[in-house]
C-alpha cells in the first residue's frame, strides 16, 4: 500500500438488511470508498462490544454497525438492543478519548444500497480528517498490553 | 410576535394603501413590524435578468441589515417580488458557496456580512394565515363581509419560489381563500388565480401584458367576482391601472375593483375606509363594497 | 497475514474470476499466489467461473485428493452462491458448514474502479475467511415439519390463482380478504388489454370456483391481526369484521331496496353509490349482503342528549319516506315539532358536515317532516302496569319523563303551577319562534296516550311532596329554573331594570308591561336574543344587546344572532355594564369595554375589563338575561349551595328514595333537550326501580357523548346549507312565526347533504323486510386463530390519488375522471350502464383526452413506471372509438411502453383507428377559457415534444391514467409478516432475478402487484409461482433449517437471566432447580443477541461464535495490524 493514509473501516452488516444493501450497491455498480471491510452477522444485535474493541486494537480506524430500520428488524427488535449497546459503548470510548466519528450506527434496508454507499463515503472522509486511531498510544500507552478478554478469545 | 419589515419601494408610492392598511391591522393582529433601517431596492426583476451578481449583492445588503437588526430574524415582505428576491438570494447564497463568497466580498465594502439562513424570509400572507391564524382573525371580525364575492388573486410569484419550499400549493394555492372566508366574504374559485399578471411586460410588450390581464379579469368576472383581492403591488397596479386599456383594446367593459387583502381585513375589523386607503384605487371599490350586508346570504358558509 | 500455523487444518482457497466481473478489477492471479502464503492454506486456485460444474468439481476433487479439511471461495455474495458451494463441499465429503465465502464481487470489484484498493480489499476478505473457516465446526441442519395448510392474503386475481392451484393439489387453503367480496381490482375492470376479453367473464368463474372449493376456506371482510411462528408452523390471528348479516342471507336484495342510506361506492369508485346494507357487485363471492355500520353512533345521534335518531330521519327524508321518518322521530321524542323549531340542536355543532362546509340543518328537517306529515301518533304501551308516577312540572323534562314511563305502561299524572302545560316552552320562548297552536297540539298528543295533567297546582302550596309520595309509587320533580339571576352592579334594583325571564313570561301570558323606547339587553344567550326581538316587536325603537365576550363565544344560536341584527337590533360585543344610573328610575347605564384573556373552565376565553374604557349610554329599560336559577320552595329536598336539588348523578334519585329530580331545577338553566334527557333518565331509573333491576348497570351512553367516527372529508363537494325561509321584515311587527319551514325541494336537498358518518342509520327498515331474518344487529366481531405452514401475501396495489396533482384538476373540475372511474363507466353493469357520459350523466363527450403517466415517472410523486398505464390508456382510446365513433381521442404520453405479447400490435391498431397520439407531459388542465371557442371546454396544456410546440387542446372529458401505488398500509403489513418493503412501499422479494416471489422470511411468499406494478398475466404467473413453491415445500413434508442457533454452556452460565428477557421469541427459559438458563432450540431463530449480551460468555451462537468472528476480524486487518497483535493473532 502507498504510504499516504487510507482509513480502514470494519463494517458489521446484518444479514437481512444492510449486508444486502451492500450487495445491492455492488450489483447496481454504485462506486464508493473501498475502505470498508464487511463482516456478516445474522443481526446487528449480535455485535458484541468486544468485537468493536478488537477491531480497534487490531488496527481499524473506524467501525460501522449497520442493521435494519427500527421496526423492520428481521428478529423483531434486535436493532433496538444494538442501539442501546451502541450508546453505552460510545460513552466508554469517549472516556478513552476516542472520537465520536470512529464508531457509527446506520440503518439501511435491503433496498438502500445508495444510502449505505454514501454513509461509507462520508465516514471515510471523516476518518481521513481525523487521521489514524493509534489505539496503543492513545488507550494502552506505549508499552500497552492487550486486554485479557481479547487474548482468551 | 416580532418581525423585521421590508416595505420595498412600491409601498412608498403606488402601493401606499397596501402599506397603510397593513399598518392599521398589524396592531389588532398582534404583529410587531420593525422596518429594516436604511433598506434599499430589492432589485425587482430587471437587475436579475441583466446581471445576477450585483442583483444578489443588492438584495444581500438588505438581508445583512436585517440580520444585524434585532427582532428581525424573521423578515416580512408585503410585495411578492421583494419576497421572492429576498428568499431567492438567501437560498442561492446558501446553495452556492461561490455566490455567497462573492456577495459577502461586496458587502464587506460596506462593512456588512450575511450568513445565509440567518434570516428567514416570509410573505405577509403566510404570516397572517400561519402565525396569526384564522381563529384569531375570526375573533377580531366586527363587520363581516357578508355578500361580497371576492376573487383571491395570488399572482405567479408567491406560490412558486423557484426550487425552494413554498407555504402554499404552487399550482393551486388556497391560503387566502380561507382567510377571506373567515372575514365572512364569499370566495370565488377560479382557475387562473396563480397565473401571471403580466408583470413588467406592460412596459416591454403591452400587447402580451394586456392579453394576460384580460384573461385574469375575464376568468374572475366569469366566475362572478365583485372584487379581486391581491397580495402584490405589481398585480394590483396591472389589473387596476390597465383595466381601461384592456377594455379599450378588447372592446370589453370590465369594472372590477382591485384591492389589497389587507384592506379587506381592515374593513372586516371595522377600520375606517380612509385609514385603509380605500378610494385610492382607480376602478372604484364602492359599488362592490355596497353589496356587503349584515346578514349572511342564502347558504353562505356561516360557521 | 498469519504465517504461523497453530490449527492443523488444510484450507483450500478458490478465487473466481467471474469472467471479467472480478478479474477486470482485481488481480486474481496475484491474490491467489498471495493467499498461498497463509500457513493454514493448503492450496489456492483461481477459476473462470467457480459456480460452474468444473469450478465445483475443482473443490470436490481437492477435498478427495489433497484431503482439504476446510474450503474458502472468494467470489460473489453468499446470498448468491453460498448454497452452491456448501453442496460442493458436501459432495467432496466434508460437512457443508466447513466452508466460508468471501464476497469480492458485490463488495469488491463492482463497488470501485480502484484496482489496487479492490485487490487489497480482496486479500483482506480472503484472509479473514481463511482465519474464520479454520474455527468452523461441523453442523447439521434442523428438520422442520411443514403444516400443509396455507394462508393466502388478498383475494384479487393473484390470490385467487394461488389459492386454486394449492387447493386443486389437495391442500387446505385459507383465503383472507378485507373486502366483503373477492375479485380485487380485476372485478372492476371492463375489458382486458390487448385481447379485449371481458374481465368479469374470465374472472367470475374462477371466483365461484374459489367459493365452492371444498379445500378453500373463504374469509372475506376479515383482516390478519398477528402472525407468530416460522416456516412450517405459523399461527395467525384473523379478525372477522362484523357484517351484521348471518349465513341465512339469500341475497334477495330486499334490504338493499328499502335502505335509505346512500354513500359513495368503493367498488364504483366515486361515480356510483351504494346503500348501507350492500353487496359490492352482483357476481360477488361470497354472494351475501354486508351491513356497514360503525360501533359508535353518528355524530348527531351521539351529540344529542336524548339520542334522537337524526341520522335516521334525515336519510328517510332524503328518500321521501316521511311517514317512516316521523315514526322514527316520535319513538324518541314526544315534542317533535317543538324541538324542530326551538331546539338548541347540539347535534348540528358536532355534525361532520360542518368540517366540509356547514352542518346539516338537522332541527329544521325534523320540523319539515312533522309539518309535512301533519298528524301523528305517539307510541302507546303494549300492556298496562299498575304503578303510578306523579310528575311535578309540565316542562320538557316532565313531559319527556311522562312519555317514556307511559310507553312502558305506567300510570302518569303531571302537576304544574302555571295555567298552561309546557313550562319554559310556553312562558320562556316567544310566540314568533314557537306558536301556541304547535304547543297545544303536541301536549294534546301526550294527553291522547293517557297522561293526565293537573294545572294551576303549585307544589308545596296547593299540594305537598309528602302527599304525592302517598298517592304515587314514584315522583319525578322537574320544576325548572324560573328565577332570573342578578348581575350584582350598583343601581340594579331601580325601576326599569327588568328580568328577562319574567319579561318573556309576562308577554306570553298577556300581562301588561310598560316599555320605553331605548332598551339595553344584557347577556349573550338565546334568551337575550328572544328578549331583544320581543322588545322590538313591542315597539321599542332602539334595542341594543350588550355582551361581554366576542361574537365567536356568544352562546346564542348563530342564526338567531343573524336574524336579530337583520331586524335592526345592534349588538355591542366585548362590553359589560358596570353601573345603572338614575334616581329610582333608569336613565343611563355605564358600560365598559372588555378584552379576552385565557380560556375559563367553560372553554371560552375569559373577559377582562379594559381600565378607563367606561362610557355612558342613555336608556329607558335594562333587561337582564344572564341566566336563571331554580326556586325550589319548600320541597323538603336536599339542595346544594346554588339552590339546586341534590341527586345521584346517574339515577337522579334524591335524598328521598321514591323521589327523583331532574331538569333545570337540578342542573340549572339548560337547553330543552338537556331537560328532556334528564326526564328520560329519570323514567329509566323509575322503570328499573319498579322492575327491581340494577340501577346503574350499562348507562354510560345516556346523555350526549363524543362519537369516535372519522369520515373521509377529502374532496367533498361544497354544498350550501339550506336557509329556512322567513317572513319579510315588514310583517315582523306582531308575533307571527318568523320561520316558514323548508319547502319539500329544500328539505330533500338538505337531507342529501348528509355524509352518513356511521353509514348505517339504524332505521332498522331492512330488518322489517328480511324474510329469512338474516339481519342481526347484535352480531359482534370475532377473532379466529389459524395454524398454517406457509403464507402467500397478495395484497395488491392502490391507485395513485390524482388529487395530489392539483393542476390536473381532479376533484375540482367535474369532467376530469380517473382511470377506474372510466372503467366503471364503460362496464355494461356499471353505474352508467356502459355509456360514456360527462358528470351530468347525459352529455356524450365529443373530444376526450387521455393523460398518461399520472403520478408515475415523476420525481414529485413516483419515480417508477407503473407499467400498465400505457396499455390501458390505449385500450381506453379504443373503447371510446368503439362507443362514440365520432369522438376525437387524444392520448398524451411521455414514451409509449408496450412490451408484451401482442401489445405493440395493439398500439399499431390504435394508430390506424385514428387516435391522436401527442408526445409530451401535460402541464395543466383548466376550465379557464381565453378564446371564445374555448368556452365550456377543458383546456389541456401540453408541449408537443415531437414538433417542439406548445398546444392547448380543448376537450370535453379528460381521463387521468393514474399509476399503481403500494397499498397505504404496506409498511405495517410488511412488519406483520416480517418482510421488508422498498422506498415506494412495495414488498421486497428475496432476489430480484432468482427469487421473485420468495421473501427474506422462510415460508412467506409475495405475489402480484404488492411486489411492484404488474399487469394481469404477470400477476397470475406470480400467483402460480408462489403456489408451486409452497406446494413443493408441502411435498417435502419437512424442510431443513439453517443450524444457526444459540446454545448455553451450563457450566459457564451464572444464572443471571440477562438473556431471558432479551430473546424476542422467549426461547430462553430459566431452569430454577439448576439455576441456569436454557435455549429451546425449536423456538430460537439464531439472531445472536443473547450471545452478545452474556456477561460470562456462556452462550454459543452456532456458526457465529466469538472466536470465529474475532479470527475473521483479525485476519481481515492483517495489513494494518500493529506488531503486538500480529503476535497475538
Amino acid at each position: 500500500m502507498s504510504d499516504h493514509y487510507e482509513p480502514v473501516i470494519v463494517g458489521f452488516l446484518c444479514n437481512w438488511c444492510s449486508y444486502r444493501a451492500a450487495d445491492l450497491a455492488g450489483t447496481s455498480r454504485i462506486k464508493y470508498a473501498p475502505n470498508m471491510r464487511a463482516i456478516r452477522v445474522m443481526c446487528s444485535g449480535r455485535v458484541d462490544p468486544q468485537f468493536v474493541l478488537t477491531a480497534f486494537i487490531n488496527g481499524a480506524d473506524g467501525v460501522l454497525i449497520a442493521g435494519c430500520h427500527p421496526g423492520e428488524c428481521h428478529y423483531v427488535n434486535g436493532n433496538i438492543k444494538t442501539m442501546r449497546r451502541f450508546l453505552l459503548l460510545k460513552k466508554t470510548l469517549t472516556q478513552w478519548g476516542i472520537e465520536d466519528e470512529r464508531v457509527q450506527l446506520l440503518w439501511a434496508s435491503a433496498s438502500e444500497g445508495i444510502h449505505l454507499a454514501e454513509k461509507v463515503n462520508a465516514m471515510t472522509e471523516e476518518l481521513r480528517a481525523l487521521g489514524p486511531l493509534r489505539w496503543h498510544e492513545k488507550v494502552l500507552g506505549e508499552n500497552g498490553k492487550v486486554p485479557v478478554a481479547v487474548k482468551e478469545a | 410576535m416580532k418581525y423585521g419589515y421590508y416595505p420595498g419601494c412600491s409601498m412608498e408610492k403606488n402601493a401606499r394603501s397596501y402599506h397603510t392598511s397593513l399598518m392599521s391591522i398589524a396592531e389588532p393582529l398582534g404583529l410587531e413590524l420593525n422596518e429594516i433601517e436604511d433598506w434599499n431596492c430589492c432589485g425587482a426583476t430587471e437587475y436579475f435578468s441583466i446581471d445576477a451578481l450585483p442583483a444578489y449583492a443588492l438584495v444581500g445588503r438588505n438581508l445583512a441589515l436585517a440580520s444585524e437588526q434585532n427582532g428581525a430574524e424573521r423578515l416580512i415582505a408585503p410585495c411578492s417580488a421583494c419576497f421572492l428576491n429576498l428568499k431567492k438570494t438567501d437560498h442561492v447564497m446558501g446553495e452556492y458557496p461561490e455566490v455567497n463568497q462573492k456577495v459577502n466580498t461586496a458587502l464587506k465594502a460596506g462593512g456588512l456580512n450575511y450568513q445565509p439562513g440567518s434570516v428567514s424570509v416570509h410573505h405577509i400572507l403566510e404570516i397572517i394565515v400561519k402565525d396569526v391564524g384564522l381563529e384569531a382573525i375570526e375573533e377580531k371580525v366586527q363587520k363581516p363581509l357578508h355578500g361580497l364575492k371576492v376573487a383571491p388573486y395570488y399572482g405567479c410569484l408567491i406560490p412558486r419560489p423557484a426550487d425552494m419550499e413554498s407555504f402554499d400549493d404552487p399550482e393551486h394555492p388556497t391560503s387566502m381563500d380561507g382567510l377571506l372566508r373567515s372575514l365572512g366574504a364569499t370566495v370565488i374559485n377560479y382557475p387562473l388565480k396563480a397565473q401571471c399578471c403580466g408583470g413588467h411586460l406592460t412596459q416591454i410588450s403591452e400587447e402580451t401584458a394586456l392579453e394576460l390581464i384580460r384573461r385574469l379579469l375575464k376568468n374572475a368576472a366569469d366566475n362572478g367576482a365583485d372584487i379581486i383581492s391581491t397580495i402584490c403591488p405589481m398585480c394590483q397596479l396591472n389589473l387596476d391601472a390597465y383595466q381601461d386599456s384592456v377594455n379599450a383594446h378588447f372592446k370589453t367593459k370590465y369594472k372590477i375593483p382591485i384591492v389589497y387583502f389587507t384592506q379587506l381585513i381592515g374593513l372586516a375589523f371595522g377600520v375606517p375606509e380612509k385609514e385603509l386607503g380605500i378610494g385610492k384605487e382607480i376602478v372604484s371599490a364602492q359599488p362592490a363594497l355596497a353589496k356587503i350586508t349584515n346578514k349572511a346570504p342564502e347558504g353562505e358558509l356561516a360557521y | 497475514m498469519n504465517n504461523s500455523k497453530e490449527q492443523n487444518e488444510k484450507v483450500g482457497v478458490y478465487i473466481c474470476r467471474c469472467g471479467s466481473n472480478i478479474a477486470g478489477i482485481i488481480d486474481v492471479e496475484g491474490v491467489a499466489k498471495w493467499a498461498e502464503g497463509n500457513a493454514n492454506v493448503e492450496v489456492s486456485r483461481e477459476n473462470q467461473f467457480m459456480c460452474s460444474s468444473t469450478g465445483q468439481e475443482l473443490i470436490e476433487n481437492d477435498i478427495k485428493e489433497i484431503g482439504l479439511t476446510r474450503v474458502v471461495v472468494a467470489s460473489c455474495s453468499p446470498h448468491m452462491h453460498e448454497k452452491t458451494f456448501r453442496e460442493a463441499t458436501e459432495r467432496g465429503g466434508l460437512n457443508p458448514y466447513l466452508f466460508e465465502m468471501a464476497n469480492i464481487r458485490e463488495h469488491g470489484s463492482w463497488a470501485t474502479n480502484d484496482k489496487e484498493a479492490a485487490t487489497q480489499k480482496a486479500k483482506s476478505l480472503i484472509n479473514a475467511a481463511v482465519e474464520r473457516v479454520v474455527h468452523h465446526q461441523p453442523l447439521d441442519k434442523i428438520p422442520v415439519d411443514i403444516n400443509p395448510a396455507t394462508l393466502v392474503v388478498g383475494g384479487g386475481i393473484t390470490g385467487i390463482t394461488a389459492a386454486l392451484e394449492l387447493a386443486e393439489g389437495g391442500n387446505k387453503v385459507y383465503l383472507v380478504d378485507k373486502e366483503p367480496s373477492i375479485g380485487g381490482h380485476m372485478a372492476q375492470i371492463d375489458k382486458t388489454f390487448p385481447t379485449l376479453d371481458c374481465s368479469a367473464c374470465i374472472l367470475t368463474p374462477k371466483m365461484s370456483d374459489v367459493g365452492n372449493h371444498p379445500n378453500i376456506e373463504l374469509m372475506t371482510y376479515s383482516e390478519v391481526e398477528s402472525v407468530d411462528g416460522y416456516i412450517g408452523n405459523f399461527s395467525v390471528a384473523v379478525t372477522k369484521k362484523t357484517s351484521y348479516v348471518n349465513d341465512k342471507c339469500t341475497a334477495c336484495s330486499d334490504c338493499e331496496e328499502i335502505c335509505p342510506v346512500s354513500v359513495s361506492s368503493e367498488f364504483d369508485v366515486g361515480i356510483g353509490t351504494r346503500t348501507a346494507i350492500y353487496r359490492p357487485f352482483p357476481q360477488a363471492i361470497p354472494n351475501t349482503y354486508t351491513l356497514s355500520k360503525t360501533t359508535d353512533d353518528s355524530q348527531c345521534v351521539a351529540g344529542c342528549p336524548i339520542h334522537q335518531n337524526a341520522h335516521g330521519y334525515i336519510s328517510l327524508i332524503a328518500q321521501g319516506k316521511y311517514e317512516e321518518a316521523v315514526g322514527l322521530i316520535v319513538a324518541d321524542n314526544p315534542l317533535p315539532g317543538i324541538c324542530g323549531r326551538a331546539c338548541a340542536h347540539l347535534c348540528e355543532d358536532v355534525c361532520d358536515r360542518g368540517n366540509v362546509d356547514e352542518p346539516i340543518s338537522i332541527a329544521y328537517l325534523k320540523r319539515f317532516a312533522m309539518d309535512k306529515v301533519g298528524d301523528y301518533e305517539l307510541q302507546r304501551p303494549e300492556n298496562e302496569q299498575k304503578q303510578r308516577v306523579g310528575i311535578v312540572g309540565a316542562g320538557p323534562s316532565g313531559l319527556a319523563c311522562a312519555y317514556d314511563l307511559r310507553k312502558n305502561g305506567y300510570q302518569v299524572k303531571i302537576f304544574d303551577a302555571l295555567p298552561t302545560a309546557g313550562g319554559m316552552l310556553t312562558v320562556g320562548i316567544p310566540e314568533y319562534r314557537l306558536p301556541k297552536e304547535q304547543l297545544e297540539k303536541e301536549i294534546g298528543k301526550i294527553k291522547d296516550i293517557g297522561v293526565e295533567f293537573k294545572l294551576n297546582t303549585k307544589i308545596g302550596q296547593d299540594i305537598t311532596l309528602k302527599e304525592l309520595e302517598k298517592q304515587f309509587d314514584a315522583v319525578y320533580v322537574a320544576t325548572g329554573a324560573h328565577e332570573e339571576r342578578k348581575i350584582g352592579i350598583p343601581g340594579e334594583n331601580q325601576d326599569g331594570v327588568l328580568s328577562g325571564i319574567k319579561f318573556l313570561r309576562d308577554v306570553r301570558l298577556g300581562n301588561k308591561i310598560n316599555l320605553g323606547e331605548n332598551i339595553i339587553v344584557v347577556g349573550g344567550g338565546d334568551s337575550a336574543i328572544d328578549t331583544a326581538r320581543t322588545a322590538k316587536r313591542l315597539g321599542a325603537k332602539n334595542v341594543t344587546i350588550v355582551y361581554r365576550r366576542s361574537r365567536k363565544e356568544m352562546p346564542a344560536a348563530f342564526y338567531e344572532i343573524e336574524e336579530a341584527m337583520y331586524e335592526g337590533i345592534s349588538i355591542e360585543f366585548l362590553t359589560n355594564p358596570v353601573s345603572v344610573n338614575g334616581n329610582n328610575k333608569v336613565q343611563e347605564v355605564t358600560l365598559q369595554r372588555m378584552k379576552l384573556g385565557t380560556p375559563d373552565d367553560s372553554g371560552r376565553r375569559r373577559p377582562i375589563p379594559i381600565e378607563g374604557s367606561e362610557f355612558d349610554v342613555p336608556c329607558d329599560n335594562i333587561i337582564i338575561t344572564i341566566g336563571q336559577r331554580p326556586d325550589i320552595g319548600p320541597l323538603l329536598l336536599k339542595t346544594n349551595k346554588w339552590g339546586s336539588v341534590e341527586v345521584d348523578q346517574v339515577t337522579l334519585q334524591t335524598s328521598r328514595k321514591k323521589v327523583f329530580a331532574g331538569g333545570d331545577c337540578v342542573v340549572g338553566p339548560d337547553t330543552i333537550v338537556g331537560a328532556m334527557a334528564q326526564g328520560k333518565t329519570a323514567a329509566e331509573s323509575i322503570h328499573r326501580m319498579f322492575q327491581k333491576l340494577d340501577m346503574y348497570e350499562g348507562r354510560e351512553k345516556e346523555g350526549a357523548y363524543y362519537s369516535n367516527i372519522k369520515v373521509d372529508l377529502d374532496g367533498r363537494v361544497i354544498a350550501k346549507r339550506a336557509r329556512i325561509p322567513t317572513i319579510p321584515l315588514e310583517e315582523r311587527d306582531g308575533f307571527k312565526e318568523v320561520n316558514l319551514g323548508f319547502t319539500e325541494e329544500q328539505a330533500q336537498r338538505e337531507a342529501n347533504r348528509c355524509l352518513h358518518c356511521s353509514i348505517c342509520c339504524d332505521c332498522h327498515l331492512c330488518e322489517t323486510v328480511c324474510q329469512p331474518n338474516a339481519i342481526d344487529y347484535s352480531m359482534e366481531e370475532e377473532t379466529v386463530f389459524l395454524s398454517v405452514g406457509n403464507i402467500i401475501v397478495a395484497t395488491g396495489y392502490q391507485l395513485f390519488d390524482s388529487r395530489r396533482i392539483p393542476q390536473y384538476g381532479y376533484g375540482r373540475l367535474d369532467n376530469v375522471f380517473t382511470s377506474f372511474e372510466f372503467e366503471r363507466m364503460i362496464t355494461a353493469s356499471g353505474p352508467t350502464e356502459g355509456h360514456i357520459v360527462l358528470r351530468d350523466r347525459k352529455t356524450e363527450p365529443k373530444r376526450v383526452a387521455i393523460v398518461h403517466c399520472v403520478g408515475s415517472r415523476d420525481l414529485n410523486y413516483n419515480e417508477y413506471c407503473s407499467k400498465v398505464c400505457c396499455m390501458y390508456s390505449i385500450k381506453f382510446a379504443h373503447l371510446v372509438h368503439e362507443h362514440l365513433p365520432n369522438a376525437e381521442v387524444y392520448n398524451l404520453y411521455i414514451d409509449m411502453r408496450t412490451p408484451g405479447k401482442g401489445y405493440e400490435e395493439f398500439y399499431h391498431r390504435l394508430l390506424e383507428e385514428g387516435t391522436h397520439f401527442i408526445r409530451g407531459r401535460v402541464a395543466e388542465i383548466s376550465d379557464a377559457a381565453s378564446q371564445p371557442e374555448e368556452e365550456g371546454k377543458l383546456m389541456v396544456q401540453v408541449e408537443n415534444t415531437l414538433i417542439g410546440k406548445q398546444q392547448r387542446i380543448p376537450v370535453d372529458m379528460v381521463i387521468l391514467s393514474a399509476g399503481m401505488e403500494a397499498q397505504a398500509d404496506s409498511a405495517e403489513v410488511s412488519h406483520l409478516f416480517k418482510m421488508g418493503c422498498d422506498s415506494s412501499g412495495f414488498f421486497n422479494e428475496r432476489h430480484p432475478k432468482l427469487a421473485p416471489v420468495a421473501t427474506m422470511t422462510e415460508g412467506v411468499f409475495i405475489a402480484g402487484a404488492c411486489q411492484g406494478p404488474k399487469d394481469i398475466p404477470d400477476s397470475v404467473a406470480q400467483g402460480g409461482a408462489a403456489a408451486s413453491q409452497v406446494a413443493s415445500l408441502i411435498g417435502q413434508g419437512t424442510v431443513m433449517m439453517e443450524p444457526v442457533r444459540a446454545s448455553i454452556r451450563e457450566d459457564d452460565c451464572s444464572g443471571c437471566r440477562i438473556c431471558n428477557n432479551l430473546c424476542p421469541y422467549s426461547a430462553i427459559e430459566f431452569i430454577v432447580d439448576d439455576e441456569v438458563s436454557e435455549v429451546i432450540t425449536a423456538l430460537c431463530q439464531g439472531c445472536g443477541t443473547c450471545v452478545a449480551a452474556c456477561p460470562s460468555n456462556a452462550i454459543d451462537g452456532a456458526h457465529f461464535t466469538n472466536i470465529q468472528v474475532i479470527s475473521q476480524l483479525q485476519g481481515m486487518l492483517w495489513d494494518v495490524q500493529p506488531e503486538p497483535e500480529k503476535a497475538n493473532a
